[in-house]
């Protein structure tokens, strides 16, 4: 079945084409791309970004997939997390096209795209990756850090989440603090790779604390206070030794709660997605703990999977619509919800 | 002197004549986006000290001027990225901004602590004007030291001697303007934003507390959520702006109050804009905003806040000072708090919480 995948959540305007597992076209129209162009100015609410790209995006993916809007059989579209005002961009796009193609409709929560991205095949048919429930998901990216136990097809329960801030807005808000751009996190993992990350102790948040929850806010204010008492030219001076440091302990907590989880669950597989994935230091430390438990390890296939896209959308689409969960008609009764948490469209 | 009335059919030429005033050093009367201000050429001393001869005292905070833009503030002045992303916030707008001078204006204009106090603003005459001048002028409300500012130019002329009126050059009379308060004056020559005048909102101070944890932070919230909160949302909606630095404690203020209510609040940074319902008499909804990543009034407009203003309704904004002008928001039906949160140590915080 062909699934044209809409996905506006956040800064990304993005469009694909699948069909089971495979990906025919994915197209993104980053908006951080576009505006970088105007000097740094990253209007990230963007509403208006996505409405004026939308169309064009869909044209491209369903191009780039040689086919129709008639040759679509059904309409995937992300109803959440994300900014209501971008995904309802989205959503409004989604619903005028299954309305006037007769098509299903399949609304997919974003957490569970990323879940699905690692099960995501070129043309080919490849990687094979078979699903071997149950398994491990995390996710780790500038809005959300979880970890999802994936028991079946659609059957998600979340056992760990942050309590304030994402691990990648950690990331961006410690550039702030250094007085850099956002998004902050490639800038950071940069300086980082080049510092010492023993430079700077700081404290690996929520180590001590039983669950698998995390918690970045403690982090952010103690490197904040850390760095008080340095003159600005020392800061300047010490850059990737200070974003080093801060990446590391960033890291170190989502390592322990993910060791913690393999441990606690006994389950062996992991499938990791989300945008700071694209972050070497991390996949590295991911890497090792795999091997530590013993676990088996995945991350998306290519590069285009590990950030927001459409084409993950299509494909944890595919395996709703085979559990029937999509809507026929009276499309309005979808609306998008800015914290779905994987409770909502199973 | 002489008074010309602005109309649309003469805006060119009343436009020039008081751009040869003004560079012939003399004074000219001017309509502003307050009350009619006394325009000079703020580079010559003899054109600044008739404004202080005509006033006839010289103000504390010194004399502001009138500039374009940012690209003309810069000229004149010195900031860095962070005061630059504020001034972007506050100008143009109801403010006035202090910052470092470059002393490129007559030094008559004071303070004389180095630094200038500077106004941009959305209007069509003072903006036109600007253009066609290579000199910034003088903002200063046109009154008598000590007096009210005038909206109307024949309230203007009631105060005035025949002596004072004849140190006038030229009076751009455009009617009577409407009574918009005088702008809020803003020191960022320091780290943080400091008001020193209050202005367009007036802010009274109904709360000073420390607190040395973040669970203290969250009774603290209880507390001012139960002893101000709660009353005003049986009749209103009410806004909280939350002000301070990354890591002050904004979140953490936020969600103790969603505690109240048995709810979780995370950080909104990623999702802008989350909404909690609550449904627990007097509190519907509670929308919890982070506006840092906004960066024009465009996207504030895009958010479409107006529409959350309804009774009950409990509006809680980090980096809600990008809402500006957000006296736009302030309607019959919505009553504005302002929390200012101080970090003293790693820990401890200084809330002052202000009624606007």
């Amino acid at each position: 079945m062909k699934i044209l995948a809409i996905e506006t959540s956040c800064d990304e305007t993005a469009a694909a084409v699948t069909e089971n597992r495979r990906v025919w076209s994915n197209v993104i129209y980053s908006q951080i791309d576009i505006h970088k162009k105007y000097g740094g100015v990253y209007p990230v609410l963007a509403k208006r970004a996505h409405e004026e790209k939308i169309d064009l995006v869909i044209a491209k993916a369903l191009k780039n997939a040689r086919l129709s809007l008639k040759e679509i059989d059904a309409t995937a579209v992300t109803f959440g997390p994300g900014l209501v005002i971008a995904l309802e961009v989205g959503l409004k796009k989604a619903k005028e096209i299954a309305e006037k193609y007769h098509q299903p409709l399949i609304p997919v929560d974003h957490i569970e795209g990323h879940i699905y991205s690692c099960f995501a095949q070129n043309s080919a048919g490849r990687p094979k990756r078979e699903f071997k429930f149950p398994f491990l998901a995390l996710i780790v990216s500038g809005g959300h850090t979880s970890l999802v136990l994936v028991k079946d097809h659609l059957q998600y329960e979340t056992i760990g989440r942050t309590l304030d801030d994402a691990a990648g807005e950690a990331l961006d808000k410690a550039a702030r603090i250094l007085g850099m751009g956002y998004p902050g996190g490639p800038v950071i993992e940069e300086l980082a790779e080049k510092g010492n990350s023993q430079f700077l102790p700081l404290p690996i948040p929520m180590k001590q604390h039983p669950g698998l929850d995390f918690s970045y806010s403690g982090l952010k204010t103690a490197f904040k206070s850390k760095l008080a008492s340095r003159s600005p030219k020392e800061i300047i001076k010490n850059l990737p030794h200070l974003a080093a440091s801060f990446q590391k302990a960033t890291f170190a907590a989502i390592i322990t709660k993910l060791k913690k989880a393999i441990l606690l669950t006994g389950v062996k597989s992991v499938v990791v997605g989300g945008g700071v994935v694209a972050n070497k230091k991390l996949r590295q430390l991911i890497r090792q703990c795999a091997k530590e438990t013993k676990a088996d390890i995945y991350f998306p296939p290519s590069e285009k999977l590990i950030g927001d896209n459409a084409a993950m959308i299509g494909v944890a689409a595919h395996f709703k619509y085979q559990k029937g969960v999509y809507l026929k008609k009276d499309f309005d009764r979808l609306d998008r919800v800015a914290r779905p948490d994987l409770k909502i469209w199973l | 002197m002489e008074i010309i009335k602005l109309r649309k059919d003469n805006f060119a030429k009343v436009l020039n004549l008081a751009r040869k005033s003004l560079e012939n050093d003399q004074l000219v009367v001017v309509p502003s986006d307050t009350a009619y201000g006394l325009a000079a050429k703020a580079t010559s001393p003899w054109a600044v000290q008739k404004v202080l001869d005509f006033k006839g005292r010289k103000p504390e905070k010194g004399i502001s001027v009138f500039l374009k833009d940012l690209n003309k503030i810069k000229k004149y002045a010195y900031f860095d990225q962070n005061q630059e992303k504020i001034i972007r916030t506050l100008l143009p707008g109801p403010f006035t901004v202090i910052l470092a001078s470059k002393k490129k204006l007559a030094p008559e204009l004071g303070p004389g602590d180095g630094t200038m106090a500077i106004r941009v603003i959305k209007h069509d005459f003072i903006s036109q004007l600007l253009s066609q001048l290579n000199f910034p002028i003088t903002a200063t409300s046109a009154n008598l030291s000590g007096k009210k500012p005038h909206y109307s130019i024949a309230s203007f002329l009631n105060t005035l001697s025949e002596k004072k009126k004849q140190n006038l050059g030229l009076i751009v009379d455009a009617g009577q303007l409407p009574k918009v308060p005088v702008s809020t004056v803003v020191r960022l020559t320091q780290d943080k934003i400091k008001v020193l005048r209050k202005g367009v909102f007036n802010p009274r101070l109904v709360l000073t507390q420390k607190t040395k944890s973040a669970g203290e932070t969250q009774k603290l919230a209880q507390k001012i959520f139960q002893s101000f909160l709660r009353k005003d949302l049986e009749e209103k909606a009410v806004v909280v702006i939350l002000r301070g630095d990354l890591g002050a404690g904004k979140t953490v203020f936020a969600k103790g109050i969603g505690s109240l209510f048995g709810q979780e609040f995370f950080s909104p940074t990623f999702v802008l804009l989350d909404e909690h319902q609550i449904n627990q008499p007097p509190v519907r909804n509670i929308y919890h905003l982070d506006l840092f990543r906004l960066e024009s009034e465009e996207e504030v407009v895009d958010l479409e806040l107006t529409q959350f203003l309804q009774k009950g309704n409990l509006l809680m904004i980090e980096w809600g000072e990008k809402l500006s002008p957000w006296q736009h928001l302030k309607n019959k039906n919505s009553l504005f708090f302002w929390l200012e949160i101080e970090e003293m140590g790693q820990k401890s915080r200084e809330f002052k919480l202000y009624r606007i």
